[in-house]
C-alpha cells in the first residue's frame, strides 16, 4: 500500500522534505516508527506523533489510511 | 457598557454575554509573542479580571513581535509594562501582574483564582506544570505553540476533556526541541496564533461555538494549510496527575532561567 507521509515542524528540516510516499504492507504504527527511525536516524529520541484519518493513533494500531501525518510537539511562543 | 456596544450587538454575545466576559477571570502565562496580542484583545473585549505572569524583562529583540512593549520599556518587567499598557486601553477591568516564574510552589495558589489559563509560554517545563496544575484544579487551559511558520493549538482539560499529557505524555529530552530563542520567528505568526487563543478564551467564557477540546489545530502560514487532528483522553495519565505531587520536569529549554 502506498502511504503519503506529511511531516511537520522540525521534522521537515531533520528529514529534508515536507512529505514523501512510502510503500508499506499491513504494518502497525510502531513498525512505521521503526521504519522511519532506521531511514532517518536523526529522528531517534524525538517525541513523534502519528495521525491517520486526522486522528492520533495508538502505537499498536494498523496503518490503514493512505495519508499519514507525522509531527513533533512545538514549544515556541 | 457603551465601549462594548459593537460586540454586544452580536446575537452570540448581547448584554448577557458581555456580563459573562466582565465576570471572567483569565490568567495568561507568558507575555511574549503569543501573550502580547491576546492580552490586548482580551482586555479590549472586557474580560473583567486578567492575570499576567512573566518573569522576563523587555529586550530590544522582543519588540519585533511583542507588541505591547516600546523602546522605552527595555529592561523593565514585561508583566508590569503589559499591565500598564493594558490599563491605557481599558481602565475598567482588573489586571494583576505576577512578575516572576511559575513554579511548583506557586502554581496551584496562583491558578486557583482564575477560570481559564492561557499557555503562551515558550517552554515545555512550564507547559507541563500548567497542564498538571490545571488538571488538579479542574480548569481549562488554552494552549498554543509555534515552530517558525507553523502553529499548534488546543484547549486542554476543558470540562474534564483530554489534557496535554494525553497528546504528549512524556516531555521531550532536553535540547530536543529548540524554541524561539534560537529559532527564527516572524512576529505575525505568534500574532495570528495568539488571536486564535484569544478567540478560544472568549468562546469558552461565552459558551459559544466549537471549543478545540480533544482536537489539535495545526496551522501552516507558508502554505495556508489548516488541519484538525483528533485525540482521545488518556485516563491513566490523568489519574496519575491527580494522584501525584505537582512536579517540575527537568528540562533546560528556551528562556527558562528565572
Amino acid at each position: 500500500m502506498k502511504v503519503k507521509l506529511r511531516y511537520y515542524g522540525k521534522l521537515v528540516e531533520r528529514i529534508g522534505k515536507s512529505d514523501e510516499i512510502l510503500l508499506v504492507d499491513d504494518i502497525t504504527v510502531r513498525e512505521l516508527l521503526s521504519i522511519l527511525e532506521k531511514k532517518y536516524p536523526q529522528l531517534k529520541q524525538l517525541s513523534i506523533k502519528i495521525a491517520q484519518n486526522n486522528r492520533i493513533t495508538n502505537i499498536d494500531e494498523t496503518i490503514t489510511s493512505s495519508k499519514i501525518d507525522v509531527f513533533p510537539p512545538f514549544s515556541g511562543g | 457598557m457603551k465601549r462594548y456596544i459593537r460586540q454586544i450587538t452580536l446575537s452570540e454575545i448581547g448584554q448577557k454575554g458581555q456580563l459573562k466576559l466582565l465576570n471572567a477571570k483569565v490568567l495568561v502565562v507568558g507575555a511574549g509573542g503569543l501573550g502580547c496580542p491576546l492580552l490586548l484583545y482580551l482586555s479590549s473585549a472586557g474580560v473583567g479580571t486578567i492575570g499576567i505572569l512573566d518573569f522576563d524583562k523587555v529586550s530590544l529583540s522582543n519588540i519585533q513581535r511583542q507588541v505591547l512593549y516600546k523602546e522605552k520599556d527595555i529592561g523593565c518587567l514585561k508583566a508590569e509594562v503589559a499591565k500598564s499598557t493594558l490599563y491605557e486601553h481599558n481602565s475598567e477591568i482588573k489586571i494583576e501582574s505576577y512578575p516572576f516564574a511559575l513554579d511548583k510552589s506557586n502554581a496551584l495558589e496562583i491558578l486557583k483564582s482564575y477560570d481559564i489559563v492561557v499557555d503562551s509560554t515558550d517552554n515545555f517545563r512550564t507547559r507541563y506544570l500548567i497542564n498538571d496544575a490545571c488538571v488538579k484544579l479542574n480548569k481549562p487551559f488554552v494552549f498554543a505553540a509555534l515552530y517558525k511558520f507553523e502553529g499548534q493549538l488546543s484547549v486542554f482539560n476543558y470540562q474534564s476533556g483530554p489534557t496535554y499529557r494525553c497528546l504528549f505524555p512524556a516531555p521531550p529530552i532536553a535540547g530536543e526541541v529548540p524554541s524561539c530563542e534560537e529559532d527564527g520567528v516572524l512576529g505575525i505568526v505568534p500574532g495570528i496564533i495568539g488571536m486564535y487563543q484569544a478567540n478560544e478564551v472568549i468562546k469558552i467564557i461565552l459558551s459559544i461555538g466549537d471549543i478545540l477540546t480533544g482536537k489539535l489545530l495545526s496551522l501552516n502560514f507558508l502554505t495556508n494549510r489548516q488541519q484538525i487532528i483528533h485525540f482521545d483522553k488518556n485516563e491513566k495519565e490523568i489519574d496519575s496527575i491527580k494522584k501525584g505531587e505537582l512536579s517540575f520536569i527537568e528540562l533546560n529549554d528556551c528562556k527558562f532561567n528565572p
